[in-house]
């Protein structure tokens, strides 16, 4: 499902800070499997990250998604395979706190042809899983964090997409919160999709759903733990 | 040397495309001799994204080099009241021996250009880069005529002097001696008539039963009817054709086939030619986007682009038709007859 070849990721190339956060990696996930990139900080997880979810390409090597060489696509297409394909929780969440929590899920399908109520109907159904229906209007920013979390997997979702990543997605929930985020993860990966997840708690990497942890240090893959 | 607002931006527009377009060029070689598609190295990936940017950095050049015929012509037109002798752009465009010269180098290059921009939006509707080498390969050939235009254009405006005074159509038909080779305007007017309803009736009769038929013969067979029906309107413009709408706008004489009058009543002239290039260049490109759906991933997107192309070539011969026989219906309406010669 995942495959990268020989990926490397330069930063600033040619200039005095100039950084490789990726250095010749290659690994595979296989459709299903749940993957942790474990690694200290600045060791190139997020960067790693960045390459599978297609939302930036590699300097060089190879990254192929669900059988596509996303490595390869022009910036037009890589956008739309990753709206097509991938769903993506930030550390941050990245919501949008004036909006409602409806509205919010509702963003990444409004560049689709998908009618308005369609799109509204489906997010509903969405938070109704992660057990939010009753919060679907409240602005975001009335929202505690793990609610706020839960909004983000709920719009990493509404595209249906076959490959889930998430950046240290239990770096801002306490345990509870952390055990319910790694409860709805266990759950999507039982609906056969994969999942990436870059994360240095242990509470994620020790979860019997993990099938594989990659371990980096300065940008290289130093262990693979199956 | 006129300066004012337009020649300036003119000048500079031109001066920044051609600038643009040697970098372009220059970055082009290295993609020629360097492209491999199969490869994951640092250096192709540079290139394949080098090309979104240098191509995009080239639509807006080229693009305003389509627009700057319209510039060009309207600069010449507006000229006409500093230059001494000059009524319309004629005049102006007369005043020395690179008007005439930039005209019609900018007239054949727009087709160039917007060939090059229709092969440039095909390569980036496909995942693979498919056209890449044919688009830097057709962008170092007409580096040279890119260079010719922005010349010619630059000498015309820079060796225009307020005290040579030019000769305008009225006398310059007159004159026997007309340097800059009006024999457009002494063709005879009835072959040009002939030869314009001729031209219509094929490029109108191939571009619809094309669209009928989707045929390959039809395609090229369309493209180059709408340029010869391109071609032979300029020529009716100079001989029978320009006299209709003298008359009627401006209530010349029969004999002022002058094909620059008519941009005096903007509203009808700019349309008027815009439907005119529509029609010549949409129909030249149904024939230039047809050997490109050979390529797998623009089979689709081609095709489309094709229909879309000859129907935009049907409107614009169509209405340039149109606007011709309404004008020659009411030059009828004052005169009495169609042949006025
Ligand atoms: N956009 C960027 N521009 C320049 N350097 C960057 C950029 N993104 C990351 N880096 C550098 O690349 C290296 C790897 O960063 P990355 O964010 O991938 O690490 P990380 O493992 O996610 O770290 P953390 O655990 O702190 O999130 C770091 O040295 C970082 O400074
Ligand atoms: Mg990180």
């Amino acid at each position: 499902m995942i495959r990268c070849e020989h990926v490397t990721k330069v930063f600033n190339r040619g200039k005095p800070n100039e950084v490789v956060a990726v250095r010749d990696v290659s690994i595979e996930v296989n459709e299903g499997e749940v993957a942790v990139l474990r690694g200290p900080s600045g060791s190139g997880k997020t960067t790693l990250l960045s390459l599978i979810a297609c939302v930036a390409k590699p300097t060089s090597g190879r990254v192929f998604v669900a059988g596509k060489e996303v490595s390869k696509l022009p910036e037009r297409f890589l956008t739309l395979f990753r709206r097509e394909h991938v769903g993506i929780i930030f550390q941050q969440f990245n919501l949008i706190p004036e909006l409602s929590v409806v509205d919010n899920v509702v963003v990444p399908l409004i560049p689709t042809p998908l009618p308005a109520n369609e799109s509204r109907k489906r997010a509903l159904a969405l938070l109704k899983n992660l057990g939010m229906e009753r919060r679907s209007d409240f602005k975001v920013r009335e929202l505690s964090g793990g609610e706020q979390q839960r909004v983000a997997i709920a719009r990493a979702l509404v595209n249906n997409p076959r490959i889930i990543v998430a950046d240290e997605p239990t770096a801002h929930l306490d345990t509870a919160l952390a055990e319910e985020f790694l409860r709805i993860m266990h759950n999507l990966k039982r609906e056969g999709r994969t999942i990436v997840i870059a994360t240095h708690d242990p509470l994620v990497f020790q979860h019997e759903m993990v099938d594989v942890i990659f371990d980096m240090r300065d940008g290289r893959l130093v262990e693979v733990v199956r | 040397m006129i300066l004012n607002f337009w020649v300036i931006s003119q000048i500079v527009g031109t001066v920044i495309v051609l600038l643009l377009c040697i970098y372009a060029a220059s970055q082009g070689v290295r993609i020629l001799l360097r492209w491999q598609l199969e490869s994951a190295s640092e250096e192709q990936l540079e290139l394949e994204k080098r090309t979104y940017l240098i191509s995009t950095l080239m639509q807006y050049a080229l693009a305003f080099q389509v627009l700057s015929l319209l510039l060009f012509a309207a600069t010449a037109d507006y000229l006409a009241s500093f230059i001494r002798g000059a009524m319309c752009a004629f005049g102006s465009l007369n005043a020395n021996s690179y008007g005439f010269a930039t005209l019609w180098v900018k007239i054949f290059a727009i087709f160039v250009y917007s060939s090059w921009l229709v092969i440039n939006h095909l390569d980036t509707q496909a995942e693979d880069y498919p056209l890449v080498k044919l688009k830097y390969a057709l962008l170092l050939l007409f580096l040279p005529l890119l260079i010719a235009d922005a010349y010619l254009e630059i000498r015309y405006y820079t060796s225009i002097s307020p005290n040579v005074i030019t000769s305008c159509c009225g006398s310059a038909l007159r004159t026997e001696t007309n340097p800059y080779g009006f024999v457009a305007m002494k063709f005879p007017t009835n072959v040009a008539m002939l030869a314009f309803f001729i031209a219509y009736a094929l490029t109108l009769g191939l571009l619809y039963t094309y669209l009928r038929r989707r045929q390959r013969r039809l395609a090229l067979a369309s493209g180059i009817a709408s340029l010869a029906a391109f071609a032979v309107s300029l020529l009716a413009m100079f001989t029978f054709l320009s006299p209709y709408f003298n008359v009627v706008l401006f209530g010349l004489p029969t004999q002022h086939r002058c094909p620059f009058e008519v941009l005096r009543a903007p509203a009808i002239g700019y349309p008027f030619y815009a439907l005119l290039f529509l029609g010549g260049i949409a129909g030249v490109l149904v024939a230039v986007v047809e050997p490109l759906k050979a390529k797998p991933s623009l089979r689709n997107s081609a095709a489309k682009l094709q229909v879309q192309l000859a129907k935009l070539a049907l409107l614009g011969f169509g209405g340039f038709l149109l606007i011709s026989l309404a004008f020659m219906l009411l030059f009828y309406s004052m005169v009495g007859t169609v042949f006025y010669h």
